[in-house]
């Protein structure tokens, strides 16, 4: 009798097991429908000519697939340099601000030192004062330091925008860690930068990716120093190039969401390989404990 | 290049370390034509211009429009400002009180230009503060395009030429049937937020009215207030397309292609667009509406060259070369726009289509203004009118007050 | 901090760390910062060749400006608003997608859910445009359902514009809470959660007793960034409505645009600017007060 009982219960649980996960696909997919349901407009108008726009009443699905916009955007040179130069910047700024950030986080998660309120101050400062305002006195550093019109220029730009989320995130990563973890790997004789390389970034793993990620699109999406601070076009990063098909005498609508479509195409695949990373990073907290 | 006392060691170290203004014979040419061209014939312009004077290059810097204005401000202030600028004529004022324009008097009358300064559209030439700032490389008078279509579907038989003519057909073709409208008044904030310049300022001209008494600002006249009541009655009519407070400047225009207004005031060069884009309208071009003038708001291309450049005979060589009548003609082609050297007039009234013969006509015949380019302050005055017109639109003012509030703003503005 | 821990301090390792990161961004900005706060103590920057030192008049001019306080009205509903949507919608999609799922479906959904962050301002902004539009399909969509019987002009409307603001805000800014809280949530030691179950604990007694309290350091560092940012985000807002209609959405950053790239009045621009500085370092203060106490 009770050993029925038993068995009743576990069936029961695990059907009140497949029902939460069949509610849990239930809201994502709806939730997921709703939220990229604007992605699926501007996919739709990349394939319509304008007219098909701005036609009543409004449709997703075009009449007819219209590929003159991306024709257009891929036929053009131009346009591979400015996804080029978008990936090259974003690529460089995500590595140097993982780096410098990891290290200096490191720095404040785990000493207390002199002068270190004040030093985070000043790092979350820099984030404070409106980009629109620093644009002028800014753009005359990056050409004080020959740096003007040079993707130089704009990775080092990027890189003072996302080294303070690298510093204070990384930072709030290191936090969530232990510190007997580093105290057992000291005692085994390494050295601080061997404690941050072996031990707590193997643990940390998920945070720098959630780091990269925003780094990277960060430097991916700006636009009002990319502007300023190039003016050739072989410099022009892809804002840059999608703000030129706003003109004066109208909107290239196809080609602008066109371009936006193949150019975010590389980084959703990016997006997705490094998730098996954070997988990774799971396994890799596991051993902990 | 002692600028400013203020940022004095950073500027003008920078200067120096930059080789951009410093090279002779390089001349940079800041402009937003090549973003809006889609032929490459800029880049083909100036292959051309450095095969007849090897001892010059051009650098061609293409912004998009949104941001030359800003461009050209930030560049200046640090001291990078390309030589020659492609400018719109609003921004005159502003810009010469910043120190940015070099005054053009003296290379107008230089010998050996190819071309008469009285051979020019006369509207960017005009002196303010005593001196020419600007010459045009092409011209666009302000023009109605007309949905025939729908014009004859309301059960009229020709474009409206009055302002009763204009209100009333716009209030039948509304009421053709839902989503369809008599014309789109894009007077949304977003930016460059300029709406009323584009529509407003058209029908005033036609109107016979101003709102400028040389640089003051002259806004709550009898005549602003009737051009202002006309917009009201025709939204209470319901004439214009709902939503006029979001509307931009580049849904207007598409709403229009695709056939949803009778309507679009808007510079002439959009014609090719409209042709180009929806071959199957029943497309024709008309002047705006008149309430007993015939004067049209004029806009171009202008060129003006930096007061900071070193190397302004070269850029004046290339300016000179872009005014030549046989370049001018070329250059107008491109743009799909009338030239700004009138001497070109002939070669582009050759195989020019109808509508392009009938801004030529108004080009001849009207008179042109423009009166932003006096303003010490346009773009945020038209903002200003934007936002007032909004709330007239809206019910909140009547046009009286309308007036007045946007003359007060700008009088406080222009301090 | 345990004293064992403080042994393997030799004093300078702390600033070798910080070293890099320090150099680039004094290098960098420091001097924009300080020109920033110098500007807005004179008239006619950088219109002017030479521009005169008035002191604090600046200061005192804005502060008597009504724009001023509407603006300031309008970005504290903005920044709670936007800041409140990106941690409701972020952190509630973060739970969900970390539910116990298929690999790749969570893969799937993770990737779909992150779309929203990677296109440029303009493209969102025109996007939503289009959208909201009075003939746009939120409109048609609406009228379908038979939830508005006229079309609603969105973002022209005075009383709807900063909602639908709100709305662009929320959806172009969840993504980056829901991932690093997603991170966040990997960190967190399995056994935590399986001691909490063995106590019986239910769904949100382990969200409120251990993601959160372990969470803490993430959350708090991912709101303050967030709220600093929201405070003075731009192109956003200027781009989908511009400040309008009227000033009804105007917010400090496009005041700060407006008086600068618009009037020309620099040295007004920057003075707003620097009141943005004062107000964020504020919160900062009580963020790093708060996480003091804490270690």
């Amino acid at each position: 009798m009770a050993s029925t009982g038993i068995q009743a219960r576990m069936i029961n649980e695990e059907r009140q097991q497949r029902w939460r996960r069949f509610g849990i696909y239930a809201a994502l997919t709806i939730v997921t429908i709703i939220l990229v349901f604007p992605i699926l407009w501007m996919i739709s108008v990349s394939l319509k000519p304008t007219t098909e726009t701005f036609s009543l009443p409004p449709r997703l699905l075009p009449e007819e697939f219209h590929w003159g916009g991306y024709a257009k955007v891929l036929s053009d040179p131009k346009f591979r340099t400015f996804l080029i130069n978008s990936y090259i910047v974003g690529l460089a700024v995500t590595f140097l601000s993982l780096v410098i950030g990891t290290l200096a986080a490191f720095g404040f998660s785990r000493y207390r030192f002199f002068g270190d309120r004040v030093a985070k101050l000043f790092v979350i400062t820099t984030q404070m004062v409106p980009t629109i305002t620093l644009l002028i006195p800014y753009f005359g550093v990056i050409v004080f330091l020959g740096l003007y019109d040079t993707l130089w220029g704009l990775i080092l730009t990027y890189l003072t925008f996302a080294l303070p989320y690298s510093i204070v995130m990384m930072n709030g990563y290191l936090d969530t860690i232990p510190k007997d973890f580093d105290e057992a790997a000291t005692i085994d004789g390494c050295s601080p930068l061997g404690v941050l390389v072996r031990v707590l970034l193997p643990v940390a793993v998920p945070g720098i990716i959630s780091t990269a990620v925003y780094t990277f699109l960060l430097a991916w999406n700006e636009f009002l120093f990319a502007l300023a601070l190039t003016r050739s076009m072989e410099m022009r990063t892809v804002p840059v190039g999608i703000s030129m098909m706003v003109g004066e005498f109208g909107l290239k609508w196809d080609e602008m969401m066109a371009f936006s479509v193949i150019g975010s195409l590389p980084v959703l695949v990016l997006f997705m390989l490094v998730q098996r990373f954070v997988v990774g990073g799971l396994s890799a907290g596991g051993v902990k404990g | 290049m002692n600028k400013f006392r203020l940022s004095a060691w950073t500027f003008a170290a920078a200067t120096a370390l930059t080789p951009f203004t410093t090279q002779a014979g390089q001349i940079e040419w800041l402009q937003w034509f090549a973003a809006e061209d889609t032929s490459g014939y800029y880049d083909q312009l100036v292959a051309d211009f450095e095969a007849a004077h090897p001892d010059i290059t051009v650098k061609l810097v293409t912004q998009p429009f949104g941001k030359v204005r800003e461009s050209i401000v930030t560049d200046n202030a640090i001291g990078v400002g390309s030589d020659v600028l492609g400018l719109n004529m609003p921004w005159t004022k502003e810009f010469l009180d910043i120190g940015i324009l070099e005054p053009l008097d003296e290379y107008l009358t230089r010998e050996g230009n190819s071309f008469a300064a009285g051979d020019l559209v006369e509207a960017p030439l005009g002196k303010i503060e005593g001196h020419t700032w600007m010459v045009p490389l092409n011209a666009f008078p302000f023009v109605m395009h007309v949905n025939m279509g729908l014009v004859r579907q309301a059960g009229f038989e020709a474009p409206p030429t009055t302002w009763e003519e204009f209100a009333e057909q716009a209030k039948a073709i509304s009421a053709l049937e839902d989503g369809i409208s008599g014309i789109g008044m894009p007077f949304s904030s977003q930016p460059p937020s300029n709406g009323p310049i584009l529509t407003f300022l058209p029908l005033l001209y036609a109107n016979g009215g101003r709102i400028m008494d040389g640089s003051t600002p002259d806004f709550d006249n009898p005549k602003v207030v009737e051009t202002l009541q006309l917009l009201k009655d025709m939204q209470d009519e319901g004439g214009i397309a709902p939503g006029a407070a979001s509307r931009t400047g580049g849904v207007d225009l598409e709403e229009f292609i695709a056939g949803r207004t009778g309507f679009l005031i808007s510079p002439g060069v959009h014609s090719s667009a409209i042709t180009g884009r929806n071959a199957e309208l029943d497309y024709t071009l008309v002047r705006v509406p008149s309430n007993g003038e015939q004067a049209y708001r004029v806009h171009g291309w202008e060129l003006g060259i930096s007061a900071s450049s070193d190397n302004k005979d070269d850029a004046w060589t290339f300016v000179n070369y872009l005014l030549s009548p046989e370049v001018n003609a070329q250059a107008a082609q491109a743009a799909n726009a009338l030239p700004g050297n009138l001497k070109a007039l002939d070669v582009v009234r050759e195989g020019a289509d109808p509508t392009l013969i009938k801004q030529i006509d108004i080009l001849e015949g009207d008179t042109p203004v423009e009166e932003m380019r006096q303003s010490p302050k346009a773009a945020g005055s038209w903002a200003v009118m934007t936002e007032e017109i909004q709330a007239m639109l809206r019910g909140d003012k009547t046009p009286e007050e309308t007036a007045a509030a946007v003359q007060a703003r700008w009088l406080e503005l222009a301090q | 901090m345990t004293s064992m821990f403080r042994h393997m301090t030799t004093r300078g390792t702390p600033y070798l760390f910080l070293l890099p990161g320090l150099v680039i961004l004094g290098a960098l900005l420091s001097v924009p910062l300080y020109k920033v706060v110098e500007y807005s103590l004179y008239d006619n920057v950088i219109v002017e060749r030479e521009p005169t030192f008035v002191g604090l008049d600046n200061y005192a001019n804005l502060l008597s400006d009504s724009g001023f306080w509407s603006a300031g009205l309008n970005t504290i509903v903005f920044t709670v608003g936007s800041v409140l949507g990106h941690m409701v919608v972020g952190i509630g999609l973060a739970l969900l997608v970390n539910a116990d799922i298929a690999p790749r479906a969570r893969t799937f959904f993770r990737s779909m859910l992150i779309l929203p962050w990677i296109f440029t301002a303009v493209v969102v902004a025109l996007n939503w445009q289009l959208l909201l539009n009075p003939f746009g399909l939120v409109n048609y969509v609406l009228q379908w359902l038979g939830l508005v019987s006229e079309p609603l002009d969105w973002l022209g409307n005075p009383d709807l514009a900063m909602w639908s603001l709100l709305l662009i805000s929320t959806w172009r800014g969840y993504p980056f809470i829901m991932v690093s809280f997603l991170s966040g949530l990997q960190t967190v030691p399995k056994e935590l959660y399986e001691a909490a179950e063995i106590d019986g604990a239910g769904f949100w007694h382990k969200f409120w007793h251990v993601t959160l309290p372990q969470l803490k350091p993430v959350i708090f560092g991912v709101a303050l960034l967030d709220l600093i940012w929201t405070f003075q985000l731009f192109p956003l807002v200027w781009l989908s409505t511009g400040g309008g209609p009227g000033r009804a959405t105007e917010v400090l950053s496009t005041l700060t645009f407006r008086l600068g790239f618009v009037d020309f009045q620099f040295a007004q621009a920057a003075t707003v600017a620097v009141s943005i500085l004062i107000i964020s370092a504020a919160f900062t203060l009580l963020y790093l007060r708060n996480e003091a106490r804490r270690l």
